[in-house]
This record gives structure tokens, C-alpha cells and sequence, in this order.
């Protein structure tokens, strides 16, 4: 019972940091990043060629993760950037993130091929920890999710930069208002999008590994996470998240790992029918839904 | 234009022979946004027969109100019933999770529609802009057989005698509208007073007995108001029961027609006699903003006014014996589309340091639109210089560097920080004594008048050469009020540009 | 010449798919990435009753569009309680429900056609038979072009009497104004269920058709990139009006034609499609909104 919570748990921590990226972008602009399942998809391919070459792992991993970085940096500069000047709506946003997406995992497979690849070779190492087993991937990877959360929270609310950005999350014309610069938030905003996701798509593969196609599954899971969560405030999201892995785990060890897909959105139906603005989220002002 | 209502209905409207009949009623109706109480224990009812004006201060919750009479918002806790005679169907809040499940009875708007026989027009009108006027109207026509794909598709015949049958009705009333000609013009081509009567003919035509009407007014010239207030009449002489939402410089219009005044405050609702109301409101409104202008000016400065197109008016003050030297803020031709609606254009004024400019426009004209353009908020055509030189392609944080500040009257908060960090974000250091005892609170968790202070506040944190000010008096008690004024320097080297609501 | 009837099959086929996506998203601005699925519901369906049941071309055809529009039911919930962004997502969790279905419900030893082995799962289901329609056989491609051409052209003419009919105006009035419509007493959400009904009915038609021309179907025509595929086509030709759907869906067949003469690798020949598919999706969205040729632009 214990174990399974524990699996739970580290996988729904890595769905976290995975649903912290999307809400990061989402939050403040509004734009549902899809491209983000192509720099989730890229980053372990970039690692892979990196050790290919014979580079140390920190080296390929750092490699890996400026490029996913610099990736979606690219995204908002030379994409949606754009079309925000045109004042496009929220449609057109997506219909072009979900365009750079197919382009991103279209050049993965040409570039690299179709077929599943692994970060590490052999056989992982286990943990035993009051009962409970547990391989060296994911002990490593609970510890990096946690961290990686944990400084951002810290950030979000300690530094100045934080504050802007959750103040940005807020109120956009207010803060342009009071002299900060919107179009640097966005890219800060971006550029932490594609180092949260970077890391999760890297400790993911290195426990199971990795292929082209991957990026939107991941994508969906986050989004699923923050709708649970609660998709109107940054920790929502890892609490969805959190959550969603524990659920999954339970569906895994009671039917089987082909009906995980199905369980993710049977909980999201359910959530919606019950609880729709999610955990942690209130009831908007909405002038609709009755 | 008599008998311009066309009931669509199948229902028989039966009259018992007692005074008339209860329509509606709500009881215990509480409506909460996070730490905000909207609506805390309203009760009432509605007789049919009846002209309600609903009123109260902005915020107060008038919106909510009506949105939930219509069906479209759920109240946290009390009940609604809607009465028809013998029958009566009736909420209670909040709804359970079959009820909210269950898509073909419930609480929802089309329900409330069609069983309450209830309409709702909005601000504007909000026409459906890829349809004819035509169109429009037929498309609210009530148990249409043509609604429905089979039959749209296995009974052609039936479907298209009915459609005619409903043409040539509306084309009829759309005549005895003062529409004629317009039926194929497409909906976004129309003037709003146009609009607004198309609104209002689309919802009588579903059959409703209801009307709930959000600000008819808003946004018309004299003669548009003058048909709008004339079909009121009509359709009370009629028998409908309509519930009114104005703002208050269009209330003495609609008051004559009231039979009761339904006040909003502090979540609470008041029964008026509408002729007190009226007598008081008329009072009110003689000591307008217009006076303190007065005063403020005194006899050493002049007062200059401009028309602006499109009925507003600029009241510039401006010290005496000063020389202009280079004007601050030059606005030539500007002009400001919201979707396919042209809000604002030619709009052109010039402002020097040490003047104060307050513009004085009715509800609807656009003064937050000229405000947000020049700010940067909002994109506009034309040119603004800030001394001398041109900033309107600039970005609203790079214009703020410059030198522009904008105290905007909504959506004017940052709701899940604390005050403090909203101060320290303002780039205030000391705040201010009255806000001590709050600092640590989210904003979100304020009163309207907390919230206004810290608002008012947050302007001291910058220099600027050009403060504007979108209706800065709203939500502030006599204390707040004073202190804006007072905050408003005269003769300074600013430049003030502050937007009030007006009864042109 | 064979050649050519055998572009005008696919090109009916995906016309019927346009069309369909065409009302979902060019009248009700329900982007939706599970279409794929539906296609995929009317060829399993038809497969499987015309090999193990001896069914013939229209009552299979008939059940499988009936089962699609029930099914259809998944995405028209998720459309009431979300709009635009979130639906897509909402349909992209449909989209991979009813892959893992056909993927899955499979065991090895056991005979597909079956409870425990609906679908054969990866291995798909062979030898479909060709249409058959009261005993007439439609085994020559030349019969099945017309049929398909014939089904494309039925379909077409639905679509044009609903959208030319009162219903088709109310589609357009929410379109314009969701809750203006609704407190004129119009049931929006039920109207949203007929359109994702009818839609993913005629994605179903699509479907069979597909499999009785190629008597042969697997999984691979119910994922994603299907689905983002038929997305693609309706959003680059365009939607709202009827030139753009077929002028995408007439794109959609003409591409991979037109990578065959500039010999790209076999290897690769599908990714370079896909991505071709990908930069004009991204084209759209920054020059013209509308598509090609369409009349809506996304919101």
C-alpha cells in the first residue's frame, strides 16, 4: 500500500514541475502553451547526442537544458511575441503553439528517428526505506522535483523579480502602469516554462526513457494536474499534480498500465462535474455557468 | 405605436381578478466573492405590473443581482421562485449535483427564459453581429420547428411556412419600431440606439413578461434616449413587468415611470417610494463636480471649455497670468475601436503645465477608452505627444517612464498580493497612516473604501507630469473624496486630466 | 486512371471529415483533436459487423454512425464547462480514451470480433469486404469512387439544408453571442450536443467508407496525428462557409502527391508532411485567420 503511495507521489511530483511550467506561462499571458511538449520532447534528445559525443553527464544535461531554454525563449520572441502585437486572440495562439509543436516533433523524428531511446544503460539501483522500494531514478528524481519546486515557491515569493511576476499574473495593465516592462516578464516567464520542463523531461527519461511522441502526453498530464489543482494560482498546480500521480499509481496497480490514460480523464470529468474551479481555486465572476 | 407587443407564447396570460399577480419571488439570496459579501440576505418580490428601478453605488452588487433574477448567476445560499398562476417552480441555492448536472431543467438562463418568461437586454445592446437585424428578431422566436436538425430536414415544408409566417411579423414590428428598411442591413452596421431596440424587440419577442433591463441608456444621445424612454412607456401602459438598471445621471428619466425603487447597499435591499428618490436624486445632482470645479478655480484662474465629439465636454482650468510655454500633452485625432465599434475619434485637445482638465461625458462615451489609449493600454489611431514629443507607439511601461500616470477606476488592483507588495510595486516607501493598520492584508480581502485609499495611494509612489484619473470619487466616503481633492494640486508643473461622469 | 479514382476516394473521404469538423469548429468554435477517433469508430464498426456478421454496407454503417454520434457525447460534455483552450485539451484526453480503447482491448489467444478481443489491437482487422448495398457489390474501384462520391455529395447537401435552415442560425447567433442566445431561451448546451453528434456521425461515414476501400484498419488511424491532421486541413483551407473545407481537404491529398516528385526519403516522408502541415499551421496564425479560404476566424 505504502509502496504504491510512494510511487504515487514521485510521479506526481515530476507531473508537478511538469504542470509549474504550464501554468507559469498560462497564468500571466493566457497562452496555452502546447509548444511546450516539444521542448519537453527535444530536451532528452539533446542529452542523449550530448553523451553520444562522450561528454560528461553534467555536461550533456547542462547542454541540454540551455538549448530547452533557449528553445522556448524562442517561442515567445519569435512567435507569440508577435502575434501579441497584432492583439490576436487566444485561439490563434494555440493554433500557432500547437504548429511549432508538430515542426519541433517532426524535426526529432528526422533528425533522430521514431523509435524509444534510454539516458542511462543497465540495471538501476534500489533503495529500501521502511518497507517501501524504491530505484536510485526515482529517489533522484523525488529530490531534484522537490527542489526544483521548492526554489521556485522561494523565488516567486521572496525576490522582487517574483513579485513582479506575480503581480503580472494579477493585473497586466497595472503593472505596466507602474513602469515594468511586460514584454521582459513574458520572457521570464517562458524562459522558467522551459527550464521546469526541461527537468522534468530529463528525469523522466532517465527513469523510462524516451521518444518523439512524448511531449503532448506529458503536456496533457500537466494540464490535466492544474485543472484539478485549480488553474487560477501557481501551487494549484503541483497539488493537481501531486495528486494526479497518487491516483495514477492506484489505477496502475489496481487494472493495469494501459488504462492510465483513461483513469487521467475519468478524474478530470470527474472534477469538473464536482468541483470545477478545482482544489485550490474560487468561483470566478463568471456570468455563465449555473 | 400601439399594441407593438407580439406574444409568441403558446401560454394564455390569465389575469385573476385581484390586483395583480406575483411574478416572482426571492428570498435569503446571499452572493459571496472570496471575503466579498455582494448580496447578504435580499428578499422581495415581483408583481406583475410592476417598474422597478434598481440602484445603488457602483460595485454594490446591482449586476449580480439581476444576473442571478435572469438565471445566469447561482447565489450561494436562499431561493428563487418563479410563479405563472397555479404553477410555481422554485430554486433554492445551492443547487444539488443532479440539478446542476441535469442539462434540460435547472437553473440557467434559458430556462428562466422560457418558463419564467423573463428577458434580459445589456449595455449596448449586444446584437448578434453576423446576423440581419431581421434575423435577429426571428431567431428569438420561441418553440421554432426548424431548431431542431430532423425536423429541419424531414419536414422542409413545415419549417419554412413557419419561418415566412414569423418574416413577415417581424418585418411588421420592426416598422412600427421606426426600423423599417433596416431588416437586411447586418447587426453591426446599426447605431446603438438602434441596437438598443432591436435588443429590446428581440426579447419581446421570445414572449417574455419579464424585462430585466442592465443600463438602456448608456451610451445615447438625446433623441436615442427620448425613443428608448417613449417604448418604456409603451410597454408599461402594456402590462409588463420590467426591472431597470441606470446609472444616475439617466435615473430622473426612468423614475417618473417607477412604481417602486429597489436600493442596494451594504448587500441589503431597500423598498423606495420612487418620488422621494426622484426628489432627492434631483437635489443631489445640482451640486455637481461641476461646483468644486467652480471653487477649486476661484477668481484667479479661468475656466475654458471644449466640446469633444461625440457630446462630451473638457473643462480645462487654468491659472491666471501664466505663461504657456510648451504644451504637455497634445492629443491630435485620436481615435479608438473596441472589436468592430468605432468608441471614440477626432478627439484633439492641448494641455499646459498647471492646468487641470476634467472631462465631463456621460456613461458609455468612452472615457476610460481616452484614458487606457493614452496611457498605452489600448491602441489607438492617431498622434499624443508628451512635451513635445511623440509617444503613441510607445508601450504603456515606457510612456509611465516619461512620465504619464493613470489612476484607472475598475480593475484597478492586484487582488492575491498584500497591500504592502502593491505599495512596494507603486514604488511607495512610506505608506500612509490611514493604511497602516491594513498592510498586511491581501487586497483581495478590502472593503471598496480600503481599496480606494491604497489605490489612491499607490499615485504618490511616482513623479508624473501628466496624473490622469478615471472617476476617481467612486466607492470613497466624504473623507476619501476630500483627500482627492485636495490631492489635486493647482498651478503645479503638472498637468491633471481627470474623467467624470455627466448628464449632458 | 486508377490512380486518379483512387486520389478522388480520399478525397471524398476527407471532404465527408471536413465538412463534419466544419460545423464543430467554423459554427461552433469547438476545436476539437478527437476527431480521429470517430473516424476510427466507423471503420472498427463497419469492419467488425460486415467480417463477423455478415452485415451489408448501410446497416453497418448505420450502426457504426449511431455509436459515434452516443460516443460523440464525451466531447460535447466537456464543451460546456469549457471554452477554446481548455476544450482542446478536454478532447485531446477524449482523443487518447478512445486510442487506448482500440489499442487495448485486445488478448492475444483469443479471437478478435470478441468480447475479450474487440478490436485485435495492434494487429487490426483484414480482409473487410467491399461495400455491398442490397446484394449490389461494389468491388470495382471504379463503383467505390462513385459511392464515396455519391456519400460526399449527400453529405454536402445535409450540411448546406442545416446550415441554411433556422437551426443553422441559431449556430451562428451562439457563435456570436453564447449567452445572449441563452437568455433568449435557446438551450445552448443541448444544440452543442446535436452539432458534435451530427459531426462525429459523418466522421464515422468517413470511416467506413475508408475501410471497405482499403479492407484493412488498425489503430493508426485513431491517433493523434490523424486527428491533428484533419485539425490542419479544416484550419489551413478554412471554415465557416463550404469553399474551405474542401479546398483543405483537396491540400490534405495533394501534398504527400506533390513530396512524391521531390523524392524525399520514404523514411522521412511522413515527418516532412507532418511538419509541412505544422509551418502552415503556424503561417495561418500569423497572416491570415480565416484560412485559405474560409470565413471564420479562429477566436
Amino acid at each position: 500500500m505504502l509502496q504504491i503511495l510512494a510511487n504515487g507521489i514521485i510521479t506526481g511530483g515530476i507531473i508537478a514541475v511538469m504542470a509549474l511550467a504550464f501554468t507559469v506561462v498560462y497564468l500571466p499571458t493566457r497562452i496555452f502553451y502546447i509548444a511546450l511538449g516539444g521542448v519537453y520532447a527535444i530536451v532528452p534528445f539533446l542529452a542523449w547526442t550530448g553523451l553520444q559525443w562522450g561528454w560528461a553527464w553534467y555536461v550533456a544535461v547542462a547542454f541540454a537544458l540551455v538549448i530547452g531554454v533557449m528553445l522556448s525563449l524562442g517561442c515567445e520572441l519569435l512567435n507569440h511575441a508577435w502575434l501579441e502585437e497584432k492583439n490576436a486572440s487566444s485561439g490563434t495562439h494555440l493554433v500557432s503553439s500547437l504548429g511549432i509543436y508538430i515542426i519541433v516533433v517532426q524535426a526529432i523524428a528526422i533528425i533522430w528517428g521514431n523509435e524509444t531511446k534510454v539516458l542511462r544503460q543497465g540495471v538501476d539501483g534500489v533503495f529500501n526505506l521502511a518497507g517501501v522500494t524504491l530505484t536510485q531514478a526515482q529517489v533522484g528524481g523525488a529530490a531534484i522535483a522537490l527542489l526544483t519546486i521548492g526554489s521556485f515557491y522561494l523565488w516567486l515569493q521572496s525576490t522582487k523579480l517574483g513579485l513582479e511576476f506575480r503581480a503580472l499574473a494579477d493585473n497586466k495593465n497595472e503593472l505596466a502602469l507602474r513602469g515594468f516592462s511586460i514584454q521582459k516578464l513574458r520572457l521570464v516567464a517562458f524562459g522558467i516554462a522551459g527550464l521546469l520542463s526541461s527537468i522534468a523531461a530529463l528525469l523522466v527519461s532517465w527513469d523510462v526513457g524516451f521518444d518523439p511522441q512524448g511531449g503532448l502526453a506529458a503536456l496533457l498530464l500537466a494540464v490535466v494536474a492544474s485543472i484539478i489543482g485549480g488553474s487560477q494560482s501557481f501551487f494549484g498546480a503541483v497539488l493537481g499534480g501531486i495528486l494526479l500521480g497518487i491516483l495514477r499509481s492506484q489505477v496502475v496497480w489496481f487494472l493495469s498500465a494501459q488504462w492510465s490514460e483513461a483513469a487521467s480523464f475519468a478524474i478530470l470529468a470527474l472534477f469538473l462535474v464536482l468541483r470545477p474551479q478545482g482544489l485550490l481555486g474560487q468561483k470566478l465572476r463568471l456570468e455563465s455557468e449555473s | 405605436m400601439n399594441n407593438i407587443i407580439v406574444k409568441q407564447s403558446t401560454r394564455t396570460n390569465t389575469k385573476t381578478p385581484e390586483t395583480s399577480s406575483v411574478l416572482m419571488r426571492f428570498y435569503n439570496l446571499f452572493i459571496q466573492y472570496g471575503a466579498q459579501k455582494i448580496l447578504d440576505g435580499v428578499s422581495g418580490e415581483l408583481c406583475e405590473g410592476d417598474f422597478i428601478c434598481l440602484i445603488g453605488a457602483n460595485g454594490s452588487g446591482k449586476t449580480s443581482f439581476m444576473n442571478a433574477l435572469a438565471g445566469y448567476l447561482e447565489p450561494n445560499s436562499g431561493g428563487i421562485v418563479l410563479l405563472d398562476n397555479a404553477d410555481s417552480k422554485s430554486f433554492t441555492f445551492p443547487r444539488s449535483l443532479w440539478q446542476r448536472l441535469n442539462i434540460f431543467d435547472g437553473f440557467t438562463p434559458e430556462f428562466f427564459a422560457t418558463i419564467g418568461r423573463i428577458g434580459k437586454t445589456w449595455q449596448g445592446g449586444r446584437s448578434f453581429a453576423t446576423l440581419s437585424i431581421l434575423d435577429n428578431i426571428v431567431v428569438a422566436t420561441a418553440d421554432q420547428l426548424g431548431e431542431n436538425p430532423l425536423w429541419s430536414l424531414l419536414m422542409p415544408k413545415r419549417v419554412r411556412r413557419q419561418e415566412l409566417k414569423q418574416r413577415r411579423a417581424a418585418i411588421a414590428a420592426l416598422v412600427k419600431f421606426g426600423l423599417d428598411g433596416r431588416e437586411n442591413s447586418s447587426a453591426d452596421k446599426i447605431s446603438l440606439g438602434q441596437g438598443m431596440r432591436v435588443a429590446i424587440l428581440r426579447v419581446l419577442w421570445t414572449g417574455a413578461r419579464i424585462l430585466l433591463l442592465d443600463e438602456p441608456l448608456a451610451g445615447l444621445d438625446a433623441e436615442g434616449k427620448a425613443v428608448v424612454i417613449a417604448l418604456l412607456q409603451e410597454l408599461k401602459a402594456s402590462g409588463m413587468t420590467i426591472v431597470i438598471v441606470e446609472h444616475v445621471f439617466n435615473l430622473p428619466h426612468v423614475l417618473d415611470l417607477a412604481t417602486a425603487v429597489w436600493k442596494l447597499e451594504n448587500g441589503k435591499l431597500l423598498v423606495e417610494d420612487a418620488a422621494m428618490v426622484n426628489a432627492e436624486l434631483r437635489r443631489s445632482l445640482d451640486h455637481s463636480d461641476r461646483v468644486w470645479l467652480e471653487e477649486l478655480a476661484g477668481d484667479r484662474s479661468s475656466i475654458t471649455d471644449i466640446e469633444l465629439d461625440g457630446g462630451a465636454v473638457l473643462s480645462i482650468v487654468s491659472p491666471d497670468g501664466v505663461e504657456f510655454g510648451q504644451p504637455i500633452l497634445e492629443v491630435q485625432n485620436l481615435g479608438v475601436m473596441r472589436g468592430n465599434r468605432q468608441v471614440l475619434s477626432n478627439i484633439s485637445f492641448t494641455l499646459y503645465a498647471g492646468q487641470i482638465a476634467v472631462l465631463f461625458a456621460p456613461n458609455g462615451y468612452g472615457k476610460t477608452s481616452l484614458l487606457d489609449a493614452i496611457a498605452g493600454l489600448l491602441p489607438c489611431s492617431g498622434r499624443v505627444l508628451l512635451n513635445g514629443k511623440p509617444i503613441h507607439r510607445l508601450s504603456a511601461w515606457e510612456r509611465v517612464e516619461r512620465g504619464i500616470s493613470l489612476m484607472r477606476a475598475r480593475d484597478n488592483i492586484f487582488p492575491n498580493l498584500k497591500v504592502r507588495e502593491m505599495l512596494r510595486l507603486s514604488g511607495v516607501a512610506d505608506p500612509p497612516d490611514n493604511i497602516q493598520p491594513f498592510l498586511e492584508k491581501q487586497v483581495s480581502a478590502l472593503s471598496g473604501g480600503e481599496r480606494q485609499r491604497v489605490v489612491l495611494a499607490c499615485t504618490h509612489g511616482r513623479s508624473s507630469i501628466l496624473q490622469m484619473m478615471d472617476e476617481p470619487f467612486g466607492a470613497l466616503d466624504a473623507i476619501g473624496v476630500k483627500e482627492v481633492r485636495e490631492m489635486i494640486e493647482f498651478g503645479g508643473q503638472k498637468v491633471y486630466l481627470i474623467a467624470l461622469p455627466a448628464n449632458i | 486512371m486508377n490512380y486518379f479514382l483512387h486520389l478522388g476516394i480520399y478525397a471524398c473521404i476527407y471532404s465527408i471529415v471536413a465538412m463534419s469538423l466544419n460545423l464543430a469548429v467554423g459554427y461552433c468554435g469547438l476545436l476539437t483533436l478527437a476527431h480521429a477517433g470517430y473516424f476510427a469508430i466507423g471503420a472498427y464498426t463497419y469492419a467488425l459487423v460486415s467480417v463477423k456478421l455478415g452485415w451489408g454496407f448501410l446497416p453497418a454503417v448505420g450502426l457504426g454512425m449511431a455509436i459515434a454520434s452516443v460516443a460523440s457525447l464525451a466531447v460535447s460534455m466537456s464543451a460546456w464547462r469549457f471554452k477554446g483552450d481548455f476544450f482542446v485539451m478536454l478532447s485531446l484526453a477524449v482523443q487518447s480514451l478512445l486510442f487506448s480503447l482500440f489499442y487495448n482491448w485486445f488478448k492475444a489467444d483469443a479471437d478478435f470480433g470478441t468480447w475479450a478481443n474487440l478490436t485485435n489491437g495492434p494487429f487490426g482487422i483484414a480482409g473487410i469486404p467491399k461495400p455491398n448495398i442490397f446484394g449490389l457489390q461494389f468491388q470495382t474501384i471504379g463503383s467505390i469512387a462513385l459511392l464515396a462520391a455519391v456519400l460526399a455529395i449527400a453529405c454536402g447537401a445535409i450540411c448546406w439544408l442545416l446550415v441554411s435552415s433556422p437551426w443553422g442560425r441559431l449556430l451562428k447567433a451562439m457563435r456570436d453571442d453564447e449567452l445572449v442566445a441563452r437568455g433568449l431561451g435557446k438551450n445552448t448546451r443541448f444544440v452543442k450536443m446535436q452539432v458534435m453528434a451530427i459531426a462525429c456521425a459523418m466522421a464515422a461515414l468517413a470511416g467506413a467508407i475508408y475501410a471497405g476501400y482499403v479492407s484493412y484498419i488498425d489503430p493508426s488511424a485513431a491517433t493523434l496525428n490523424e486527428s491533428i491532421l484533419f485539425v490542419c486541413m479544416i484550419l489551413v483551407g478554412g471554415v465557416g462557409n463550404f469553399k474551405g473545407p474542401l479546398v483543405g481537404a483537396v491540400l490534405l491529398i495533394a501534398l504527400p502527391e506533390v513530396l512524391r516528385f521531390v523524392a524525399i526519403p520514404d523514411a522521412i516522408a511522413a515527418n516532412v508532411r507532418l511538419g509541412i502541415y505544422g509551418l502552415c499551421l503556424v503561417a495561418i496564425a500569423h497572416f491570415r485567420q480565416q484560412g485559405i479560404a474560409g470565413e471564420y476566424r479562429i477566436e
